[in-house]
């Protein structure tokens, strides 16, 4: 009964997933308006494609793996903590709540002096919704309380956005928020992947050391609790976790929806729907997924550039209605 | 093993439990019964610390049960929920190994003794044969057997299973209820609480009865299962006989004196 053991079997799982960011993550950084060589990442002084490849496409990639990676762990995570398919960090409005504690940062122009308040701002944001739909729906929601009460968080947090749009000073810092909103890897700096990256860390950690215990809860809180887990700790390591990937992320890309989705979805047969080694494949596979669609909309021929959390959403958005109406049968 | 004394619980403004006193030995299959509302399931979940006690204290050892870290208590006591079920479709031996999680690290794999006591349980229970199969694919009986190979895999000294037969055709019923005797007379402690009193009577060594958060009787099944025992808390005229395996419970109607 050697199958009992994990880690050889998702061994297989793991190394395709990371040769598949591997080379994703080459690609990305050779598709650009211009032609420039790989090697222009290793070269030194201020050359066009040094600065382009270190300042303009390495970042984007960084960014990408670490946004992707961590929007399709909280997903797995989540869940897993409310044993339900439809969670992520989107639809549970975790997202535009974080989008709201950034957007009132970039609004009062905080972010100028104070650069951490954005990701900081953004944080609060996820986990006051994340604590709010904790609340709201239980601790065992069905998929329509799960759904509703997502609906809620972010119809909240949206119209707070909007009223911030509604009252900016002047038409072109209302087109920056609404540009901002719809989610983009372009244009990001060094600068911003090191502002995410030490709370992305910390949050990666939290739900990666959850994993026992996800796998506990799959037979509920009780028998989770006698089987020795501390369920107050479990869910606030969760909660915490989710809101700090989820927050950063979305304070230095804006919102990139469906990736928490769609991703722990396509994995979870592969690894025996066992919400424990959903956990390293969802990372690997956020990573990506994220690096693909964003190659997608710079190949995509469009005027002006398809932002990527449109082309995330336009995707993301059928497949879950698929996922509802098969979960409607499974669940109710 | 394990000692309750004057235990009290309220649920909001009911309390569910008025004082009850409770003891375990090794070696002991006892049956917690009782009508709908008695505080049987209440009194299971004191006992396997998922409920603290507003007063009253129990013992496992010789620590109080508050005192125990839950990593250490998972590990001496197994719980089978009511009606206990996987929420994702994971193969059945997965689900079994579950019960290992107290023996385990975080991304500590299975050892060599784990997956000794997984196959045992697989076995003990007859689902073996159904190891790769994705449990909520299985009839409800099936399913219910996987949960109890679950909860013996842990390998702990005392089994605190809810209602472990509901659900179960008469087979599979006598199945579960000689699994768990031969569990207990392999030097470990059972208790479970259940609805019919001929298989209660037959298969534990000891039966508390309880009525309104209460223990009304206690004993053996024969000093438990009186006539006078039944219509007072049940209210119902109940026939005992003595069969060959065992008393025989059959409820034969209501108690005049309702």
């Amino acid at each position: 009964m050697t199958s009992l053991s994990f880690a050889r079997r998702d061994g297989r799982l793991l190394l395709l997933l990371g040769l598949l960011v591997a080379v994703l993550s080459v690609v990305s950084l050779a598709v650009g308006p211009t032609e420039i060589p790989l090697s222009g990442l290793f070269e030194s002084g201020d050359g066009p494609n040094a600065i382009i490849m270190q300042e303009l496409r390495l970042p984007r990639v960084l960014l990408a793996l670490c946004v992707g990676g961590t929007l399709g762990l909280a997903g797995a995570a989540l869940q897993g903590l409310l044993r339900n398919p439809l969670a992520e960090p989107g639809l549970v409005g975790a997202s535009s709540s974080a989008a709201l504690g950034a957007v009132l940062v970039l609004y009062f122009g905080i972010y100028n002096l104070f650069p951490l308040a954005l990701p900081v701002a953004a944080i609060l944001g996820a986990l006051a919704a994340v604590g709010l739909l904790y609340l709201l729906a239980g601790r065992n929601p069905g998929v329509m309380t799960l759904i509703l009460a997502g609906i809620a968080v972010s119809s909240l947090a949206g119209s707070v956005i909007s009223l911030a749009i509604n009252m900016s000073p002047n038409p072109h810092s209302a087109a920056e928020i609404v540009f901002w909103l719809l989610g983009s890897l372009k244009d990001r700096s060094m600068d911003h992947f090191r502002l995410a990256l030490p709370f992305m860390v910390a949050g990666t950690a939290l739900l990666l050391t959850s994993g026992a215990a996800l796998d506990a809860l799959t037979l509920g809180e009780d028998t989770a609790r006698t089987l020795g887990f501390n369920l107050g700790r479990v869910r606030f390591f969760l909660v915490a976790g989710t809101a700090l990937t989820v927050g950063s992320g979305v304070a230095v890309t804006g919102a990139i929806g469906f990736i928490g989705l769609v991703v722990p979805h396509l994995l979870r047969p592969f690894v025996g729907y066992q919400p424990r080694r959903l956990l390293p494949a969802s990372l690997l596979g956020g990573m990506a997924l994220l690096l693909a669609a964003d190659i997608g909309v710079r190949l995509i021929p469009t005027q002006l550039e398809l932002k990527l959390g449109v082309l995330t959403s336009l995707v993301g958005a059928p497949f879950f209605l698929a996922l509802v109406l098969k979960t409607r049968k499974v669940m109710q | 093993m394990l000692t309750a004394t004057d235990i009290h619980l309220r649920r909001g403004d009911n309390t569910v439990l008025k004082g009850v006193d409770f003891h375990l030995s090794m070696g002991e299959m006892i049956g917690l019964i009782g009508p709908n509302g008695a505080g049987k399931t209440s009194l299971l979940r004191c006992l396997v610390g998922l409920e603290r006690p507003e007063r009253g204290e129990i013992r496992l050892g010789d620590k109080s049960l508050a005192h125990w870290p839950a990593r250490a208590l998972a590990s001496e006591i197994a719980y089978l929920a009511q009606s206990a079920a996987c929420h994702w479709p994971m193969a059945v031996e997965r689900i079994v190994a579950l019960g290992r999680l107290p023996h385990l690290g975080s991304w500590q794999s299975p050892a060599a003794t784990d997956v000794a006591a997984v196959k045992q349980a697989m076995a003990a229970t007859d689902v073996a044969h159904l190891r790769h199969r994705q449990a909520t694919a299985l009839s409800g009986g099936e399913q219910a057997r996987v949960q109890l190979a679950r909860s013996l895999a842990v390998g702990a000294r005392g089994l605190f299973a809810d209602e472990p037969v509901a659900g179960l055709d008469p087979g599979h019923q006598i199945q579960v209820m000689e699994l768990l005797r031969g569990h207990a007379r392999s030097g470990h402690a059972v208790v479970i609480v259940l609805h019919d009193l001929t298989l209660a009577a037959r298969y534990c060594s000891r039966l508390v009865l309880m009525a309104e958060g209460k223990v009304a009787a206690e004993g053996s099944p024969a000093e438990v299962m009186t006539p006078g025992n039944l219509a007072a808390v049940y209210g119902i005229a109940a026939r005992i006989e003595t069969h060959d395996t065992g008393l025989l419970v059959v409820p034969a109607g209501l108690a005049h004196s309702r």
